[in-house]
């Protein structure tokens, strides 16, 4: 390999690219006349879109419009679908009437969960809808580009911003692209980094808090916290680079496909395909963890709590008392530390928890049961924290088939806990210090 | 097709003007989210102040390549009215939506004699105006509409050759 290089003068990769390339360009040249000379209109496009100076201001543009489009425009979506799970609670909660426990685990846990998560199908379709846009249309191959010059001063591979991409969806898939990864160290830094990418499962958690602690704000925060975990995704690549994987990244090759006007079936098409993943997970991880939950809720040591129960002497209440003391200095309590413990099945059962253990229906009314309890520096802790932790069971299985290692799926559960545990903590240290540390201060 | 063949001075010289006009409007929102000042027409929101910046530079970027001689520098006028109309559509997709919502608060409080109970969930629209939407990057899109009118007619013509 070495002498291939001495002697094209250039990374293989690249002189092969460069040749086949030229050899395209010379038999155009002898069998296409050209109409018309000059830059096509997508060429133009590119000339701004993958400028060194504007690339990623107008990237960073896209983003927060598309998180803009996802956060604010679905409030009133959610309220339908919440009312709706709500009334069809109550009227399946009318029919098992004189079954306390039956209408217990009906109305509260069964309708009562799915009223906490299936609202938020609004903000995730609209997300998936806005990524579909810009995959459509030809931009996030330009992104990556544009994200490689960045990448490579830091020694990371630009076909990892690929998967992390892909990860906004759901880093399950976004784990398996990075199969696409020639090389072994860049493979690995790639699969590694990738968790640490916001998914759509993690949005419920973000809509819930930022609305609650944050009005006004929310769709800056949400985009913070995207953009936080892309910043910590690039900081892990880096620092695996500089440690455990050392070495020169391969070079990137990439073909840029031509920008298109996307159609909206193909959009909406694109996004239910991603969208369905959610539904499939509520009708049964969170269809399963919400059955788990209400058990371990309406019942301890003393059998039946009985309905509206005290979940401090419950279960739950015992499973957030035991690690409570872990994040008292994150200003959790064990409420939120249950909560961290079943998001690990996946990371909206949070939600679904909070709500059970506050005894509340609605997205609305448990926004302000929070408030009322915790400080906005600690629910930024707690996003950051759900953000940055251990990502859901199912992904944690896929980095195991994927890297063929426990030890690395070790290493990247420890990992993600320490970081997700030191950055939260900064966090919440920092805003208390600027007065966001008392309940009601934002 | 360039966006501008003929009139290439005037059209660099309207480009550096919305450029200007999204850069002072920007800047102006995003002073006011940092001290906390609003007023109807610029409310104070540092990120969205600098997106708006953001977009006026690469208007503005244009005219200097204008200037420079480039001839690709329409590119940037047609990039900058994307990035406004996409903003643009933002706030008026925002705005339908708690339309919506305030339909949904109201329009029965009209129709029913009785309030309906699942009514009563979209309280929160009850005192929603229009003007809750009124954001700057909705309004100073009219000042981009001959820049985004060009560049779709260029797109337009640039899709019809064989």
């Amino acid at each position: 390999m070495k002498r291939v290089k001495a002697v094209l003068g250039d990374d293989p990769e690249i002189a092969f690219a460069e040749r086949r390339y030229k050899m395209i360009g010379g038999i155009l040249e002898e069998c296409l006349t050209k109409t018309e000379t000059g830059m096509t209109f997508s060429d133009k496009l590119d000339k701004v879109l993958l400028n060194k100076y504007l690339g990623i201001p107008i990237f960073l543009i896209l983003v927060w419009a598309l998180f803009q489009f996802s956060i604010e425009a679905s409030g009133v979506f959610m309220v339908i679908i919440e009312t709706a799970l709500v009334t069809v609670g109550a009227f399946f909660g009318t029919l098992l009437e004189g079954n306390e426990m039956a209408t217990s685990l009906v109305q509260d846990g069964i309708f009562g969960g799915f009223a906490f998560i299936l609202p938020f199908l609004a903000p995730i379709f609209l997300m998936f809808l806005g990524i579909a846009w810009l995959e459509d249309s030809g931009y996030f191959a330009r992104a990556a580009f544009v994200m490689d010059k960045l990448l490579r001063k830091l020694g990371v591979h630009g076909k990892t911003f690929i998967p992390m991409m892909l990860g906004f969806g759901c880093n399950i898939p976004a784990i398996m692209a990075c199969r696409s990864i020639e090389g072994e160290k860049d493979r690995m830094i790639s699969i590694l980094s990738n968790p640490y990418i916001s998914c759509g499962a993690r949005l419920p958690v973000y809509v819930l808090f930022a609305a609650a602690f944050f009005p006004g704000f929310e769709g800056s925060v949400i985009f913070s916290m995207y953009m936080l975990g892309l910043a910590v995704a690039i900081f892990t690549a880096w620092l695996l680079r500089k440690t455990l994987f050392k070495g020169e990244p391969e070079p990137f090759i990439m073909e840029l496909p031509i920008y298109r006007v996307p159609t909206l079936r193909e959009s909406v098409l694109h996004m239910w395909e991603r969208g369905v993943v959610f539904l499939k997970k509520a009708g049964t991880w969170l269809f399963l963890g919400a059955i788990i939950l209400w058990f371990m809720s309406a019942f301890g040591p003393a059998g039946y709590l009985g309905i509206d129960p005290d979940v401090s002497v419950s279960y739950t209440g015992i499973l957030g008392g035991l690690i409570q003391p872990i994040f008292a200095p994150l200003g959790f309590d064990w409420r939120l530390g249950a909560a961290l413990i079943f998001a690990f099945l996946a990371k909206e059962i949070a939600v679904e928890s909070l709500g059970i253990i506050f005894a509340v229906e609605g997205d609305i009314a448990i926004g302000g049961a929070l408030a009322g309890v915790f400080s906005p520096a600690t629910a930024a802790a707690f996003m950051i924290f759900i953000l940055l932790y251990i990502p859901c069971v199912a992904a944690v299985g896929t980095i195991k088939s994927e890297t063929n290692s426990w030890k690395w799926t070790l290493f990247s559960v420890v990992y993600s806990i320490i970081i997700a545990y030191v950055i939260a903590a900064i966090a919440f240290a920092l805003l208390s210090a600027i007065g966001l540390g008392v309940i009601g201060g934002a | 097709m360039a966006v501008a063949d003929k009139n290439g001075t005037g059209i660099g010289l309207y480009s550096l003007a919305v450029g200007l006009v999204y850069m002072l409007v920007g800047g102006a929102q995003f002073v006011n989210g940092f001290i906390g000042y609003e007023t109807w027409i610029v409310p104070g929101d540092w990120f969205q102040g600098l997106v708006l910046v953001i977009i006026g530079l690469v208007f503005s970027w244009g005219y200097v390549l204008m200037r420079k001689g480039d001839h690709e520098w329409d590119s940037y006028l047609s990039i900058g009215s994307l990035l406004a109309g996409i903003i643009f559509m933002l706030y008026l997709f925002m705005m339908l939506a708690n339309g919506l919502g305030w339909a949904l608060a109201t329009v029965p409080r009209w129709v029913f004699p009785e309030v309906p109970d699942w009514c009563l969930s979209f309280e929160d629209w009850l005192e929603w105006t229009p003007m809750e939407q009124f954001q700057p990057g909705l309004w100073l899109f009219s000042v981009a509409i001959p820049g985004a009118y060009l560049t779709l007619k260029a797109h337009m013509w640039n899709k019809s050759v064989p």
